[in-house]
């Protein structure tokens, strides 16, 4: 156990700022239904110049298709579902549809695959611009590079990567995430090759983008003809930077071209199984710095078998896990941390490199898991790691949508704070919480890797609503309760250790949270839309009560 | 206003809803369920969900509608023509169990989509919510005992006069509304089979009912269970100790509803696929006819992934001299739907004809030059889509095939 360096004052003037910002925003989810009345526009005169333009096939205002958007992926507290629905084919069509919402002042929510966890609720009503369909999909080996639209799925692009011998950096979302909307509005994740950037995608892998203003008007920063794929060197800032992020507030991003991977000669997974996270992290960051593996990746236990068997496989380890009671604890011959790493090269490199991990892991006190030896105890995690790693696809049997989200704390850890955010995570938040609420979360562990050989460490704990009743009211009650103690109690002790934030709730807690901790470039951003989009149509809910925050001054 | 906050008319769903409700917020909308996805050696990623593709709005995929579900179940959306369009908009095929990444229908194996969606069908169908063309058929099977609005003493009216029925015989042949009124080059296949193979059989005559699937696939479950209860009468009268049906529709009645609604049946229920395999392997069944053709084969939803009898018809297949079997992408649990079922063809028959007019495409694609099926309802729905869009494939029930092969 380590002495925690908490700075209580620090944590005391957080935890006001946060529950501030937290009851912020229940006021503003409270007054969504006079929010979505002040924004008054001839609805049925909308929906005729969208069919009009797209069909009647596109266009929908039965309150029961819109009613499945009004709610974000894990949280079910709001329901603020749009007026109507439009599905557009291409970019065409996207300037067309943000040029009638203009001409309405009707806000316009765009959707990818419509999956994160919250800035895609259209509070103001109007219209749901869904891209799901938007499939433009052409790589082009010579450049690297493959030319995508929103409706083109993680699934999609992988196997038309392989076609060509590409590979495009994996994360572990669904295989239908869409792979613009997870490159431009996640919060990023594992992925092949973490131990470079922690993100898929991420801004330095798009080479260019369409995007289509608020006006309606076409943005081209790159194109589908070479050569101007490489934006860097365009005139003035960096412009794609202020589409990156931005949730759909200053621009919709109809094409990208992103940057592909050759697939090397020999890709190879190890496994291992590490006795404490002390050993863990030595061990990792040694092959971080030195840049031996092309992605590394540690799972609590808690993680990699209570809630796997919960969901897919029968319930005999989840008993076991649910016995040992202490997420510090695992049941007896299962490692407390489970550590995959995938080596990409030339076969010779990959054998050196191999030898090497192992000699370190020894030295560890880390054992290596053979792979037949995972195939028999842990079937799940072989199937996840092998289509994850040896396949090269998006697994399908994956780790977080198992039962009902509650909430994730997700972000990036300063390397020298990596050893005592774990000890609290563990033994002061996911343990308490599961103390707390006995039978309702599951404190699930964590995932955490290691980014920018080293630098940073990435740091993923997501609590599960996991016993039920019908009874909606004390669903959301527990949830909330359990949101609260995350917000009020946790947050601040983590931010205070050094934790970067960076927290997934729904609905208007993470918008809290932003003015909370980042009130300048929050200001800066409002002002930005404010010249680009003066009718506010374009996603106005993200930004919308914020300078009514008292956060924000 | 919403009104429906944990009331419902069907108690089932009430029921169901109570322990259910919480797996409803198990759904994150990752349309995995209408996707379908490859991880074999083929790697190819093909469309799911009829519904979903066909329609492309999220609510369509089966997601959507738990979602909806949860939101009915919350007050926020109410039983009204909007949510039946979604949930009628739907052939019921199963394939987003299959499909679901691991989130929703994995955790309890009675939290099954077709069943819940069935159970919300019969909420609106209570509630008057059903389309007109389905109650239409609703009360011709109350009038007539056949959807099909025919005249019920016609049911046999196809029997070939050389055909025996043994009154003594105690196997029953079950020959279904589709077969009888529609289809019936399979009913006169399948008695010529047992004809000539020498097993004595006998049919229920007029006392054989609709079995009750269109009624309860759109909603109408009392009646169901009515014709459940007449049709198991009538049999339990003639002591029979086999029944053989060659309509899958019927077949998931007989082996997965009557025993739910009426406990575990006193007769032995097969499939043709299932009898003519059985008859394979006592050798009373000899193929000795060359049959040279490519063929593959739909997997009737009803008949594989509801029932999961997938190998049978295979097997018969390949017994076939000369006959060669190709598959599919899309086959055994991940076969898409031929777009009939479900009260669909009724209802929506452009969505009907479209998903059928997929699965044709597919089956051209593997170079069959026959696609062949065990369903007479998917028969008359991808007869239609071959009849528009690819009038040289060709389409055989397996039991028209296997008259090719007998001696
Ligand atoms: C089970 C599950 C697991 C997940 N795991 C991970 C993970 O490990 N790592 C990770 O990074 N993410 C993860 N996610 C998040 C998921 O990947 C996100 O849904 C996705 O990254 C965001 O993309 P989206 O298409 O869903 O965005 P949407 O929800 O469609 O949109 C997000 C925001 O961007 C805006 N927007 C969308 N498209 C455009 C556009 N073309 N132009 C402008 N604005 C737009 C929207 O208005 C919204 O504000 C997970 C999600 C689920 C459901």
């Amino acid at each position: 156990m380590l002495v925690l360096h908490i700075d209580e004052r620090k944590v005391e003037a957080l935890r006001e700022k946060y529950l501030k910002g937290l009851s912020w925003a229940i006021e503003t989810a409270n007054r969504i239904p006079e929010l979505r009345a002040q924004r008054k526009y001839p609805k049925e005169k909308v929906y005729r110049e969208l069919v009009d333009l797209l069909g009647e096939d596109r266009v929908t205002m039965n309150k029961a298709i819109c009613a499945v958007h009004g709610t974000n992926t894990l949280g079910w507290k709001y329901h603020s579902p749009p007026d109507i629905i439009a599905i557009p084919l291409n970019t065409e069509e996207v300037q067309e549809i943000v040029r009638i919402a203009n001409k309405y002042k009707v806000p316009i929510t765009p959707s990818a695959s419509g999956q994160s966890f919250g800035s895609v609720i259209p509070h103001l009503g109007g219209i749901l611009l869904d891209m799901q369909h938007m499939k433009y999909l052409k790589i082009i080996p010579e450049e690297d590079i493959a030319v995508i639209e929103p409706g083109v799925s993680y699934a999609e692009l992988c196997l038309e990567c392989h076609k060509y011998g590409y590979t495009f950096p994996l994360g572990t979302f669904p295989p239908f995430t869409s792979v613009i909307g997870n490159i431009f509005f996640a919060s990023g994740g594992i992925h092949r090759r973490s131990i470079h950037g922690g993100k898929p995608g991420g801004l330095t892998e798009v080479l260019g983008i369409q995007v289509v203003l608020p006006d309606g008007e076409l943005l081209v920063l790159g194109s589908d003809d070479p050569p101007y794929w490489w934006t860097h060197s365009y005139i003035g800032p960096y412009w794609q930077g202020l589409f990156y992020q931005s949730a759909g507030t200053l621009g919709i991003v109809t094409k990208a071209a992103i940057r592909i991977w050759k697939r090397c000669e020999e890709e190879r997974l190890l496994v291992y199984g590490s006795p404490s996270f002390k050993n863990t992290f030595n061990f990792c960051q040694t092959l971080a710095r030195n840049w031996l593996a092309q992605d590394i990746f540690v799972l609590h236990w808690g993680w990699a078998i209570y809630k796997k068997h919960r969901v897919r496989y029968t319930n005999e380890l989840a008993e076991d896990a649910i016995k040992a009671r202490h997420m510090r604890d695992p049941p007896p011959g299962v490692p407390y941390n489970f550590i995959s790493i995938m080596l990409e090269g030339f076969k010779e490199d990959v054998d050196t490199r191999e030898k090497v991990i192992d000699r370190i892991a020894a030295q560890n006190g880390i054992r290596r898991i053979p792979l037949e030896e995972l195939k028999a105890k842990w079937p799940w995690l072989y199937e996840h790691f092998e289509v994850w790693y040896l396949k090269n696809l998006p697994v399908r049997l994956e780790p977080y949508g198992g039962i009902t989200g509650s909430f994730a704390i997700m972000s990036h850890v300063p390397t020298h704070k990596v050893l005592e955010i774990e000890e609290y995570e563990v033994d002061h938040m996911l343990q308490k919480i599961e103390d707390k609420h006995p039978g309702w979360i599951c404190a699930t562990g964590y995932l955490a890797w290691p980014v920018d050989g080293g630098r940073l460490w990435f740091f993923r704990t997501v609590e599960f609503l996991n016993d039920f009743s019908d009874d909606p009211a004390l669903m959301t009650a527990i949830k909330e309760e359990a949101s609260t103690e995350i917000m009020a109690t946790h947050m601040p002790v983590l931010r205070a250790l050094g934790w970067m934030g960076g927290v997934a709730y729904p609905g208007f807690d993470m918008a809290a949270i932003a003015a909370a901790d980042y009130p300048g470039p929050y200001k800066l951003w409002k002002k930005i839309k404010k010249a680009l989009d003066p009718n506010d149509v374009m996603n106005p809910s993200v930004l919308m009560a914020v300078p009514d925050n008292p956060e924000e001054g | 206003m919403p009104n429906n906050g944990g009331k419902y008319k069907v108690k089932e769903l009430a029921e169901l809803m109570k322990y259910a409700y919480a797996y409803t917020l198990g759904c994150v909308r990752c349309r995995s369920c209408a996707g379908y996805y490859v991880y074999d050696d083929k790697q190819i990623q093909l469309k799911g969900c009829p519904s979903y593709w066909r329609y492309k709005f999220t609510a369509f995929s089966a997601g959507g509608k738990i979602f909806l579900l949860n939101k009915v179940h919350q007050g926020l959306v109410d039983f009204d023509e909007d949510l039946a369009e979604v949930f009628y908009k739907c052939t019921t095929c199963g394939l987003c169990k299959e499909n679901c990444i691991g989130t929703v229908w994995q955790l309890t194996e009675s939290f099954d989509p077709v069943r819940i969606f069935e159970l919300v069908r019969a909420e609106l169908f209570a509630r008057g919510l059903a389309s007109p063309k389905h109650k239409i058929f609703v009360e011709s099977i109350i009038q007539n005992h056949n959807p099909y609005r025919e005249k019920h003493e016609d049911r046999f009216k196809w029997m070939p006069a050389h055909i025996k029925i043994d009154e003594q015989s105690d196997l029953v042949y079950f020959v279904g509304c589709t077969s009888s009124y529609r289809r019936d080059e399979i009913a006169k296949a399948t008695v010529e089979i047992l004809h000539r193979v020498g097993i004595p059989f006998k049919t229920l005559g007029e006392e054989e009912w609709c079995c009750g699937s269109p009624a309860l696939r759109v909603g109408a479950r009392e009646l169901a269970r009515e014709l459940a209860e007449h049709n198991v009468r009538a049999l339990e009268k003639m002591k029979v100790s086999t029944v053989i049906t060659s309509c899958a529709g019927c077949y998931r009645m007989f082996k997965k509803d009557y025993p739910e609604m009426l406990g575990k049946l006193p007769f032995e229920v097969l499939h043709t696929s299932e009898f003519l395999e059985r008859l394979l392997d006592e050798g009373k069944l000899k193929l000795e006819k060359e049959v040279p053709l490519v063929v593959t084969y739909h997997d009737p939803c009803h008949l594989g992934r509801h029932v999961g009898v997938f190998e049978a018809p295979r097997k018969v297949l390949e017994a076939i001299p000369g006959l060669t079997l190709v598959e599919m992408p899309r086959h055994r649990k991940s076969a898409w739907c031929c777009g009939a079922g479900g009260g669909v063809k009724a209802a929506y028959p452009d969505f009907a004809l479209w998903t059928a007019i997929e699965r044709v495409k597919e089956a051209i694609e593997t170079g069959a030059k026959a696609l062949i099926s065990t369903c007479p309802f998917c028969s008359h729905n991808l007869k239609d889509a071959i009849q528009q869009e690819a009038p040289f494939l060709a389409f055989y029930d397996l039991t028209e095939l296997i008259l090719k092969a007998m001696p």
